[in-house]
């Protein structure tokens, strides 16, 4: 069901695999890029990102290859720092976001009953709500701060995940091998996380690469509005900054929504090819 | 059998489904029992309550739409009518293990062989070394070592049916069910299968129920068997006994029918009319309207069981005329 022998689109390891897919070879490529650079692109980079300098409003070029904010730091700096915060505001995000779906959407699919009840009214109800302006709210309820845009970012992506979790868990509960299980006296919530979940995990990981790119967006958009952390370097705070000089130094915001722009495209890109290669309908035939 | 003890005994079972707003009554009255050590039949067209028999024997009635109207179900002396789904994970792999028709959908695709039979092993083995055991089963069916570290996919037909053989035996049963175990394969590995179950049955003093609509294949391996109809048993006994020597005219239908005897002029043998609709609940012998020696109390009233000294008994009006 999830692999057949001589299906190229399924055939070979991971790599081989994606390599099927350009875009989605591309969009991996660029994010292991961005990983490393937030790994040790200060080694490489040395400057300190928030080192204030004479030399302010600098033209791209020259000591500073990507120019100057008003206080004399160094853009390029910035934005090397700003791959860090956004890489992990998105990754652990999207991460508790994909455990507390999974789980959640896993067992209300699997069960039942008025668990199953609540909690997708629960979900619905986040999903007609405008997420980005109940972000704003709960964080500015809340106060600034890198940890509670996270929480505020999981906080309005489980929903989603739990939605697919559960309609993958309903329909590989329904397959014989599960009834197979049951056969051999194998308790159900082991049968549901043992054998059930592995099926049924595809999509929710392409979601979850997807949810990456959606919280890096959401946390850019609320440090744009001032509303995280104000003492770390983040791409969408060089934004925000940058918008008061747009007609005067087009680089100050050019470069860092360049950088916002290419990373959440790649998530976006590595979602849809991984949906595309995990997704049992078109690996089946 | 007195003097041996029963694995499963089924009494008068009588379970409905809720089906688009109707009843099907797909069991009506079947009655069975498995001694230990015995193999047993069987037979029975499609939708005639085979499968549903096999699932409720193992508690896997789908939940919500399914009412056992009548009857008991006892397992290893434990009557397991009205069991809880937690107390039926109690009685599924050990006592009571069952392979199905198709092997491949019933594997979980994405876990290795190795893995799926480790599973079981642990789950009703838990002191035992579980590669060691694995090993040891798939050595019992005949698979090489290997296979472990296969995925379900990766194998032929006949070594799925193997694999899956190896995990239900890893829960140590002592009733295995086997159902249609062979319909999915060609005749070669058919075969190989059959001998290997016979082989099993010795070497692992277990009972076997082996379900199939094949007499032909029921008749070399079992020590009696039973005819389904339309929900019912109609007649059982010794293998020998039921097939040579029918009772029941549907018996002799199917016996026909399946060229285990051949017709003097060489035709191939049908039973006329349409199958039984389950919507209803018979109050007459199931099998009237396709009858060809119908009686008018055949329309009338449920035959009663009558039987002989060997176990060979059927519910047919005719028997009470004193004719068998």
């Amino acid at each position: 069901m999830t692999r057949n022998p001589g299906d190229p689109n399924t055939e070979g390891n991971g790599i081989r695999r994606i390599s099927r897919y350009p875009a989605g070879l591309a969009s991996a490529s660029f994010i292991l890029l961005l990983a490393g650079v937030a790994i040790i692109g200060p080694v490489l980079y040395p400057g300190d990102p928030l080192a204030i300098s004479e030399h302010t409003l600098l033209r791209p070029g020259g000591a500073y290859w990507l120019g100057t904010d008003d206080l004399g730091r160094d853009v390029l700096a910035e934005l090397v720092y700003g791959v860090r915060v956004s890489l992990f505001v998105g990754f652990v995000a999207a991460f508790a976001a994909t455990i507390a779906g999974t789980a959640v959407g896993a067992i209300a699919g699997y069960f039942g009953g008025w668990f199953d009840t609540v909690v997708m009214r629960i979900a619905e109800f986040f999903q007609v709500m405008p997420t980005f302006i109940l972000a704003v709210v709960i964080v500015a309820l809340a106060g600034p701060g890198l940890t509670r845009v996270i929480a505020v970012i999981a906080l309005l992506s489980w929903p989603q995940t739990a939605r697919v979790a559960r309609g993958e868990v309903l329909r590989v509960s329904r397959l014989d091998f599960v009834d197979g299980a049951r056969c051999l006296g194998i308790p159900e919530w082991r049968i549901l996380f043992g054998e059930v979940l592995p099926n049924a995990i595809g999509p929710v990981i392409a979601l979850g690469t997807l949810v990456v790119g959606y919280a890096i967006l959401l946390e850019a958009s609320l440090s744009f509005l001032g509303l995280s952390s104000p003492d770390t370097v983040s791409w969408g705070r060089l934004l925000s900054v940058g918008q008061r000089f747009l007609f005067s130094a087009w680089w100050l915001s050019a470069f860092p929504g360049l950088a916002i722009f290419l990373t959440v495209l790649a998530f976006n890109l590595l979602g849809d090819t991984l949906s595309e290669m995990l997704n049992p309908r078109r690996s089946g035939n | 059998m007195p003097d041996k003890r029963l694995i499963l005994e089924v009494d008068g079972l009588h379970v409905t489904y809720a089906s688009r707003g109707r009843t099907v009554h797909a069991l009506q009255d079947a009655s069975l029992f498995v001694a230990e050590g015995e193999v047993v039949g069987l037979a029975g067209e499609s939708g005639s309550g085979k499968s549903t028999l096999a699932r409720a024997v193992l508690g896997l009635l789908p939940q919500g739409i399914t009412r056992i109207i009548n009857g008991r179900i006892v397992i290893a002396g434990d009557d397991v009518t009205h069991y809880s789904p937690r107390q039926w994970e109690g009685v599924r792999g050990n006592p009571v293990a069952i392979v199905f028709q198709d092997p491949l959908s019933f594997l979980n695709p994405v876990m290795r062989v190795g893995d799926q039979i480790g599973e079981s092993v642990r789950r009703h083995d838990p002191a035992a070394r579980t590669t060691a055991r694995s090993m040891e089963l798939l050595e019992l069916v005949k698979l090489q070592p290997s296979v472990l570290r296969r995925y379900p996919h990766e194998l032929s037909g006949g070594m799925r049916q193997r694999a899956m053989l190896a995990i239900a035996l890893g829960c140590k049963p002592r009733l295995l069910i086997a159902d249609e175990p062979t319909t999915a394969l060609d005749a070669t590995t058919q075969t190989e299968i059959l001998a290997l179950l016979r082989e099993l049955r010795a070497t692992l003093d277990m009972s076997l129920l082996v379900i199939s609509h094949d007499l032909g294949l029921l008749r070399w391996n079992c020590d009696r068997v039973y005819v389904m109809y339309a929900g019912h048993t109609l007649e059982w006994g010794p293998t020998g006994d039921v097939l040579a020597r029918s009772a029941h005219p549907y018996t002799r239908g199917l016996v026909d029918a399946s060229r285990l005897r051949r017709l003097p002029d060489d035709h191939f043998a049908t039973i006329g009319g349409d199958v039984p609709d389950l919507h209803e609940r018979y109050r007459c012998c199931p099998f009237f309207s396709r009858c060809t020696q119908v009686m008018d109390v055949c329309r009338q009233q449920i035959p009663p069981a009558r039987g002989n000294r060997d176990g060979h008994g059927a519910r047919c009006w005719l028997l009470e005329d004193g004719r068998e």
